[in-house]
């Protein structure tokens, strides 16, 4: 057991700006320093050190520091880091990123002190992700599916339904055949008051909430609480993952609103700008955080990452998801064409990719058509936009028969395909099933990606006759 | 004869067309009943499984409330409890401040740390104690009482504006937190 009599208290601070204090007197604080300011009332609140020099300290206090007043206030450095504890006692419970309990119930009684930061895996013993993880969601098992250690972002937009989603994936997604051994951990950054209760009512009615963990901060907390939240979700996957054996899921929402708290801090210390005013250290910021997912040689977990972010002005070249593209393995991303279609999840399935998933499908894993129908369902949903535009151009009576096909197919594709219940939970051979039915309004002749011995077995006109 | 074996012939042959057309009449008729019947079978198969599939997510749902809310129940009770603990520890905690151990280690601190002109905080009940180790370091610190230290001391540095905690409160603290699980399977048993 280790113990710390490191545990200094002062009083002399010289500043407070914003959510920073600076304290004089302080020769040997260490960088992340966890630390308590005690105001005059009796009132307590946690900070970090994020600035050390010989003989003064910079403070960041994570519930702000509206009351602080320079007299009158002890600041008591801990003599450690951040640590929280982390037990597998937080499935099915609701907590803060300091590891405060939401829910009503009590703090965490047995667990492992953690350093939230974690560290980065070794690289030579990450083995390559090949195990499909069905999220039930057509167009991500179908088209882009997720395998097991893959970091798979969503990109939405604002006003998209990108929180039911990410709640439908949640409680739907599983590992087929290791269903029991499945838990998912959710961290919910910076959202508002009634997106937390959505989420917590989602999971408590669907009965998903047993093997769900959340993380929460609100859009109206202080920007450190969003900066931890992440990072303390993480932890707790490592945790469940690689101790204790379970296939995480780590749903990160919203990423963006993690970007603006570095963004609004980064500012607050005064540091130089990068692009868009976000810190030149964002994408290392992004990739610790990202980087903490994958499959370990030697243990049975891992940990699969869905981070969700929101594109300001629907715009991908933004810094946010464009520096999350080149870390992540791939995405998922949300129209508003479609959502404005009235489809639900309006994914877009041409802008869509998951580097990984062609390692994931097939014989043995989910079916063996699957890659071939994946090939021919892209491909013939690519002619069937580019159909509509010429049809918007020369008019739908003057394509061709073949072009006209390849317009209804579009709009099954949408409506049949990609189009689901918020509650409907599709089995991948469903979905398969549903892949075959659609891609059968075109002729044969046309699907020219797919193998004749799996159009014999599998489309419609051929079922039930071998 | 032959005029009514032609008529028979044209008769029968009139009879075989009307019949087979009948019999395809009925087969279409057959083929519409059965497109029909499957048409709606599957759409209310379909009506039913969701409806099945409904209330077993109900169900499954207020399962999950009802596991969760028994979970914290529990979890708040051990809570009490080891709450309940821990302040029978605080009360014994002076037991430990008559052991020889707990003086030699107040003796290191004091020698180690405490300069002329700091502040020392004690318990009441260890201010003789403190007094005479102070005097024997020869050291010329200002000793003040504090009851809220429930034994070990704090000691401030006015010119650094800076204290040190020694406290009992500390290490208690400490080592509670880090045998709790241990405690946990002593009053509960083991999961």
């Amino acid at each position: 057991m280790e113990t710390t009599m490191n545990i200094r208290e002062f009083k002399n601070i010289s500043m407070i700006k914003g959510p920073l204090v600076i304290v004089q007197g302080v020769n040997d604080a260490a960088y992340n320093e966890l630390v308590q300011v005690e105001m005059s009332d009796g009132e307590r609140r946690r900070g970090i050190v994020v600035d050390s020099y010989l003989g003064s300290s910079v403070v960041q206090v994570f519930e702000g520091t509206s009351g602080v007043s320079p007299t009158g206030t002890t600041v008591r450095f801990l003599g450690r880091g951040l640590e929280v504890k982390i037990s597998d006692e937080m499935l099915g419970r609701i907590f803060n990123p300091l590891g405060d309990p939401l829910d009503n119930g009590p703090p965490i009684i047995s667990g492992e002190k953690t350093d939230i930061n974690g560290g980065p895996i070794n690289p030579s013993m990450r083995e390559y992700p090949e195990e499909f993880i069905q999220t039930g969601i057509s167009a991500i098992d179908g088209m882009n599916p997720l395998l097991r250690g893959q970091k798979l972002p969503i990109f939405s937009g604002s006003g998209l339904p990108s929180n039911t989603l990410a709640a439908q994936i949640a409680k739907q997604a599983t590992v087929i055949g290791e269903e029991s051994n499945f838990a998912v951990v959710f961290g919910a950054i910076g959202v508002r008051y009634d997106d937390a209760m959505f989420f917590r009512k989602f999971f408590e009615e669907t009965g998903a909430i047993n093997r769900v963990a959340m993380f929460v901060s609100l859009a109206n907390e202080p920007p450190m609480m969003k900066i931890l939240t992440p990072r303390t979700t993480l932890s707790l996957a490592e945790y469940l993952a690689f101790e204790k054996d379970m296939h995480v899921l780590a749903i990160l929402l919203d990423m963006t609103n993690y970007c603006e708290s570095l963004r609004e801090i980064s500012a607050s210390k005064e540091e130089i700008p990068g692009r868009g005013g976000y810190p030149g250290y964002m994408y290392t910021d992004l990739a610790t955080i990202y980087e903490r997912a994958g499959k370990v040689k030697g243990k049975k977990g891992s940990i699969t990452q869905m981070p969700i972010l929101t594109m300001p002005n629907d715009d991908m070249t933004h810094p946010i998801p464009d520096l999350t593209g080149y870390i992540t393995e791939g995405q998922i991303v949300l129209d508003r064409s479609l959502y404005n279609k009235g489809i639900y999840p309006p994914i877009n399935v041409l802008m869509s990719l998951s580097r990984l998933g062609k390692d994931g499908i097939g014989e043995g894993k989910t079916r063996d058509d699957h890659k071939d129908l994946q090939n021919q369902l892209f491909a013939a949903y690519a002619r069937a936009v580019d159909t509509r535009g010429l049809a918007a151009i020369i008019g739908e009576d003057s394509l061709s028969d073949v072009d006209k096909k390849y317009l209804l197919f579009g709009e099954a594709f949408e409506r049949k395909f990609v189009t689901q219940g918020v509650n409907e939970n599709r089995s991948i051979e469903r979905t398969l099933d549903i892949g075959w039915d659609i891609v059968s309004i075109l002729p044969e002749s046309e699907l020219t990606n797919i193998k004749q011995s799996l159009i014999k077995k599998y489309l419609p006109a051929y079922r039930g006759k071998q | 004869m032959e005029f009514e074996q032609l008529l028979e012939y044209q008769i029968e042959d009139i009879f075989q067309q009307i019949k087979s057309d009948l019999s395809k009449g009925v087969e279409e008729a057959n083929s519409y009943l059965d497109k029909k019947y499957n048409d709606i079978l599957s759409q209310y198969s379909d009506k039913i499984k969701e409806q099945i599939s409904k209330r077993e997510e109900e169900i499954g749902g207020e399962k999950a409330k009802i596991e969760v809310e028994n979970k914290r129940t529990l979890l708040n009770e051990q809570d009490f409890w080891i709450k309940k603990v821990y302040g029978e520890v605080l009360k014994r905690a002076r037991d430990i401040t008559s052991s020889s151990e707990y003086t030699e280690g107040i003796r290191k601190i004091i020698s180690d740390k405490a300069k002329d002109s700091s502040i020392i905080y004690c318990n009441s009940g260890d201010q003789d104690l403190i007094r005479s180790l102070v005097k024997s370091a020869k050291i010329k610190a200002n000793i003040q009482i504090d009851n809220s230290v429930i034994g070990g001391i704090k000691i401030t540095y006015p010119d650094q504006g800076l204290t040190m905690d020694y406290s009992l409160n500390l290490i208690l603290d400490q080592v509670f937190e880090s045998v709790k699980p241990k405690i946990v399977s002593i009053l509960f048993g083991e999961d």
